[in-house]
């Protein structure tokens, strides 16, 4: 009978996935990151082969939904876990991240660096940067909106699309953004802002589709986004609108676990990463700024980071103290 | 061996002969039971492990969810989609047992392949069609009409995405029935000259009737849990869920009490939708032996029937159709022939099989213990309950959010001391057949009963039990039915976005994963041909499997 | 009279059917045959369901042809399912008119006085039948279609039956087919009797 050679298929075909061992005298750096960040077009491959060229070492890294999860994965995995590293964490979550008390001093000198504001953390190393930013078509504006105030005069079909800040980072940064920006006038933008809301996706790639498909004029992402379809597709159509108010920042940061076994190692692998030459692989797969400056200038085409002027961050405490009202305040908004 | 009984020759067939205790005498009742109290224990162990896990992990933190206005919202729209589902899907069921026409097998096969693929696709197809960027704007625009006057951005979109996802399976489930209606039941009508009107309510609405508790509260709990469509069309934060709060829970928060409370909130609501349909007899007084015969529609009904399954289907097919011309593309040889995709493809296949195997597995034996019930000749009272316990648990999963299931997987593994980096498709693998289970208890369920109601008296007089039953009166008589439930499991699982998006990584992936990495990696044209692929697969698996597994006699499904 | 003039038949990929005889007023004429050998579709022939590729069906000198199931005038008995199992027994007999009749008189005609308002699933399988007579008599077609209407009976109900379909036939003259495969049910009423064998029908001298 069919469905008995099919129930016996199945079992077959599912051995091989219960045995993945790895007979390898090696260490093994496990670093648990974003899931992008892992994938075949992110920087994942080439770090971990840059990397595995000088440590005598085999890096694995393991993709979680986003760096979040990444981290609570470690949490509940406690002392079991399999990771060295939380990579991608970023500083809207550094506070609530270094609550945990899970994070080794990273004992690696960020003296070198060059981001916008001066970050210092004795557990995380940053080793990228972005801004967030409405994104839009050049062909549908030939004036672009330069402050939060424009989209609302932007016209009455205008519609901008969004990312949860519960569900996703961007979603998050543009409620620091606005908080950053307005302080507590925030209350009084939102309920003009949201007419203009086409809808609040759970994440980025949901509300980057629906910017693509012509079904919002607008969507909020980053300043460096129009360099991919300028880079990798060669269309310059794209670009970010760059407000007066400034953009608020966003850092993205590693950090050593102390229940890592690996210490040394991961401590190495920290240097490494803000290195030439891990540094040099950032912009064209994650699409983010390098925090140093690399030798051979950022690629042809790619965007130009702001000025410190035009920077916005908050504090890792006020952050951490107060997501939730700064949340809460902007559902209020916009409901 | 039960006893044989002395053979009850009272036509209402009252008393019992089991004892208080029939379930004893039953072996397939105990199965089923078992199985039952296992899905249900499972469900209760995720959640509490969750509970558990918050007090070693605690970080507990104040809140402003709303509970009542979640509630309150999911189930207005989880209702409206229900009837719009009901409405479409009996219209179309209506007209295709009453018109013949070229190109009904394939409207057939087509009619399943909404609701397995990933709410995502179906939503973007939705978009396709009806956005503002969407094909009916751009052809009105060019014909000089203008733009449409309303937005598919908000509580219409998200019905209007569910009645697509939904309304189409109604449409299919309810087209089973009505085929089963006896031949001499509508010969008899037709050649009484009864009125549409008097066919509908005399003949169609019974059976439609009858089918509507166990359909109507599987859709009910996938509308009410749907998650990504109602964010991605809800067109606000008016239109959140509770899988959002407890994302929120228990990413920024880490308060996991809370996102168990949460769980366990959306579960106790939808058991009130539960509980009366699981113990719900299906009533198969008008379902007999089909032999097809077609009475078809005439004249002006003809063409207003057929006008409206036109308009029906093409609502239906169209955001599907245009996923696939969407993924039509050269480049599409250079991606199908890459190892990711390979890998993926692989991967998904055994995923689906797996889980296509276990939800068919389960769902024959659960039925198999419920025709026990008729079988044992059970107390009434005693059968009710039974039933209850039987067939609620099979729902539970529906009404559990993804996240919750994969972090109580999670959780269960870790404390169980397995390898939490391994478990991931053991868990894909049995999340997806219990999510499918439902689904799959709807369809086979019914026929089984049937079979029990019709030959009762005959199994028991000739003491017919365990693997004879099975093999000679109940396989042959739902090979047909098992066989769509196999191919409904295989491409669900195969459609899968939820389950696989909190276990998949670069080595573990699936095509619906690979899809979602596409999108957020700016590949948006490998997801477009990826969201082809999965739909052609779908159609695919609809029309090969019932061919494989479902014997010759598969007029229905051809 | 009830004429079958040279009417042929055919499935896709089966031997062709060839009907050729006619039923008088008031005459029960019986059909044999092996399962499969086409009993039903002769029936469904009369009552619409099918049409013959050449070949005329008339009642008195009217084709049958030109007219859609429902206007033929057409009652039909099956073996089961005769009624609607929802409905009671007068509304399954008011099914068979679009004017309003006295179901209970129909229903007494067949011996079931007082079980008007009973639902049809609570009754036996003799009571559906008479059920479904007192339709076919609210009806008063000229062509009463049998098909098997007794084998699903016990022995005294089914013969009860049988007297009951003759008297009602010889009383209201109607043209009757009987298709069964029961000896008994054609001693008992027909009056001519054929065998159907090879897509044709055979005279049964008895």
């Amino acid at each position: 009978m069919s469905l008995k050679k099919l129930t016996i298929a199945a079992l077959i075909t599912l051995v091989p996935f219960a045995s993945t061992a790895v007979a390898n005298d090696k260490p093994t750096l496990t670093i648990y990151t974003y899931d992008s960040f892992a994938s075949d077009w992110g920087p994942g491959p080439q770090i971990k082969a840059g990397f595995e060229a000088t440590c005598n070492c085999i890096v694995d890294f393991v993709g979680a939904e986003d760096a979040i999860s990444a981290l609570r994965k470690a949490q509940l995995e406690g002392d079991s876990t399999k990771a060295d590293i939380i990579l991608g964490l970023d500083t809207s979550v550094a506070a609530e991240a270094k609550s945990t008390e899970l994070f080794a001093a990273h004992n690696t000198d960020l003296s070198a660096l060059k981001l916008p504001i001066d970050y210092t953390s004795d557990q995380f190393v940053p080793f990228d940067y972005g801004y967030f930013a409405f994104v839009y078509r050049k062909s549908d504006f030939p004036n672009a909106p330069t402050s939060f105030e424009d989209l609302d005069k932007a016209g009455e079909d205008f519609k901008f699309v969004i990312q949860d800040p519960r569900s996703s980072t961007p979603g998050l940064g543009l409620v620091l953004w606005a908080k950053a920006a307005y302080g507590d006038d925030t209350a009084e933008m939102w309920p003009d802002l949201k007419d203009h809301i086409l809808t609040v996706t759970k994440g980025w790639s949901e509300s980057y589709s629906l910017f693509l498909d012509g079904e919002a004029d607008m969507v909020l992402s980053y300043t460096t986004s129009p360099s991919y379809h300028k880079i990798a597709e060669e269309d310059d159509n794209y670009a970010a609108a760059i407000f007066d108010e400034g953009h608020y920042l966003q850092i993205e940061l590693a950090g050593v676990l102390k229940s890592s076994k690996n210490q040394e190692l991961a401590q190495s692998f920290m240097k490494y990463l803000v290195s030439q030459d891990a540094q040099k692989i950032i912009p064209t797969t994650n699409w983010m700024f390098p925090v140093v400056e690399l030798e051979g200038g950022l690629p042809e085409g790619f965007a130009t980071p702001l000025t410190k002027e035009q920077t916005l961050l908050l504090d890792d405490q006020d952050v951490g103290a107060n997501t939730k009202a700064y949340i809460d305040a902007f559902f209020a908004g916009i409901e | 061996m039960p006893s044989l009984p002395a053979l009850n020759n009272n036509k209402t067939r009252s008393r019992p002969m089991g004892g208080t205790f029939p379930l004893l005498r039953a072996p397939r009742l105990l199965v089923g039971l078992l199985i039952a109290l296992c899905v249900g224990a499972l469900i209760c162990a995720l959640i509490a492990i969750i509970w558990q896990a918050a007090d070693l992990f605690g970080n507990p933190k104040t809140s402003s969810i709303d509970i009542f206005h979640l509630l309150r919202m999911s189930a207005i729209q989880a209702g409206l989609s229900v009837l719009l589902a009901f409405v479409t899907g009996s219209i179309v069921a209506i007209a295709l047992t009453r018109l013949t026409f070229f190109g009904k097998p394939f409207v057939l096969a087509f009619l399943s392949a909404g609701l397995v693929l990933p709410t995502l696709v179906v939503a973007f197809g939705l978009l396709a069609i009806w956005g503002r960027a969407g094909l009916i704007n751009d052809i009105g625009q060019s014909v000089g009409l203008g733009k449409l006057p309303f937005t598919i951005f908000g509580l219409q979109g998200i019905l209007a995405a569910h009645t697509i996802l939904n309304g189409s399976f109604a449409a299919r489930i309810f087209y089973d029935r009505l085929q089963a209606l006896p031949s001499a039941s509508l010969k008899l009508g037709q050649s009484l000259g009864l009125s549409e009107w008097q066919r509908f309510t005399i003949l169609d609405w019974p059976v439609l009737k009858s089918a509507m508790p166990g359909l109507g509260a599987t859709i009910f709990l996938m509308c009410f849990t749907s998650f990504s469509v109602v964010l991605l069309l809800g067109g606000g934060p008016a239109n959140a869920t509770f899988e959002v709060a407890i994302f929120e829970a228990v990413k920024l928060d880490f308060d996991l009490h809370r996102a168990a409370l949460l769980a366990a909130a959306q579960l106790a609501f939808c058991l009130f939708i539960i509980i009366p349909t699981a113990g719900l007899k299906s009533n198969s007084v008008l379902i007999g032996a089909s032999q097809n015969h077609l009475w078809a529609a005439t004249g002006k009904v003809k063409w207003i029937i057929g006008a409206l399954l036109f308009v029906l289907m093409l609502t239906y097919a169209s955001p599907l159709l245009i996923i696939l011309y969407e993924g039509f593309d050269p480049a599409i040889f250079k991606l199908i022939s890459s190892r990711k995709f390979l890998n993926a493809l692989a991967t998904s296949c055994v995923i689906a099989t797996a889980s296509a195997t276990i939800a068919l597995t389960c769902a024959m034996l659960l039925a198999f213990a419920r025709a026990e019930l008729i079988y044992q000749n059970a107390g009434a009272t005693s059968t009710n309950i039974l039933r209850t316990v039987i067939s609620a648990p099979v729902f539970a999963y529906l009404a559990t959010p993804s996240i919750v299931l994969a972090l109580g997987f999670f959780l269960l593994a870790r404390f169980a001391g397995l390898d939490t980096s391994k478990v991931g498709i053991y868990v894909v693998v049995i999340a997806n057949a219990l999510l499918a289970l439902p689904l799959a208890n709807a369809t086979l369920g019914p026929p089984v009963e049937k079979i029990a109601n019709k030959h009762f008296r005959l199994v028991k007089s000739l003491n017919i039990n365990g693997w004879r039953r099975f093999r000679f009166i109940e396989l042959p008589l739902i090979r047909k039915e098992c066989a769509y439930v196999f191919a409904l499991g295989f491409s669900y699982s195969f459609g899968d976005l939820g389950v696989i998006a909190l276990f998949g990584t670069d080595d573990f992936s699936t095509l619906p994963w690979m899809m979602y990495r596409a999108l957020g990696a700016y590949r948006s044209n490998d997801a477009a041909m990826l969201a082809a692929i999965l739909l052609f697969i779908a159609v695919f698996s609809f029309y090969i499997f019932p061919k494989i597994l479902g014997g010759r006699d598969n007029a229905h499904l051809q | 009279m009830l004429t079958f003039n040279r009417v042929e038949f055919a499935y896709p990929k089966t031997t062709p059917y060839h009907f050729d005889f006619r039923v008088n007023r008031g005459e029960i004429v019986g059909i044999a045959g092996a399962s499969g050998s086409g009993k039903s579709t002769l029936l469904d022939l009369v009552a619409g369901f099918q049409t013959p590729s050449s070949g005329q069906i008339e009642l008195d000198d009217n084709s049958l042809l030109r007219l859609a199931p429902e206007e033929r005038p057409v009652s039909i008995l099956f073996q089961k399912d005769n009624v609607f199992a929802h409905l009671t027994a007068a509304q399954n007999v008011q099914l068979g008119r679009k004017d309003y009749i006295n179901t209970s008189e129909k229903l007494a005609e067949v011996g079931l006085a007082g079980f008007e308002n009973q639902k049809c699933a609570s009754l036996s399988g003799g009571q559906q039948q008479r059920v479904a007579l007192a339709r076919t008599l609210a009806r008063n077609q000229p062509i009463l279609l049998l098909d098997e209407p007794f084998s699903a009976l016990d022995g005294d109900t089914a013969s009860q039956m049988r007297d009951l379909v003759k008297n009602l036939v010889k009383q209201h003259n109607w043209h009757a087919i009987l298709v069964s495969h029961h000896s008994q049910d054609f001693d008992a009423l027909a009056d001519q009797l054929f065998n159907l064998k090879d897509g044709r029908l055979e005279a049964v001298v008895r």
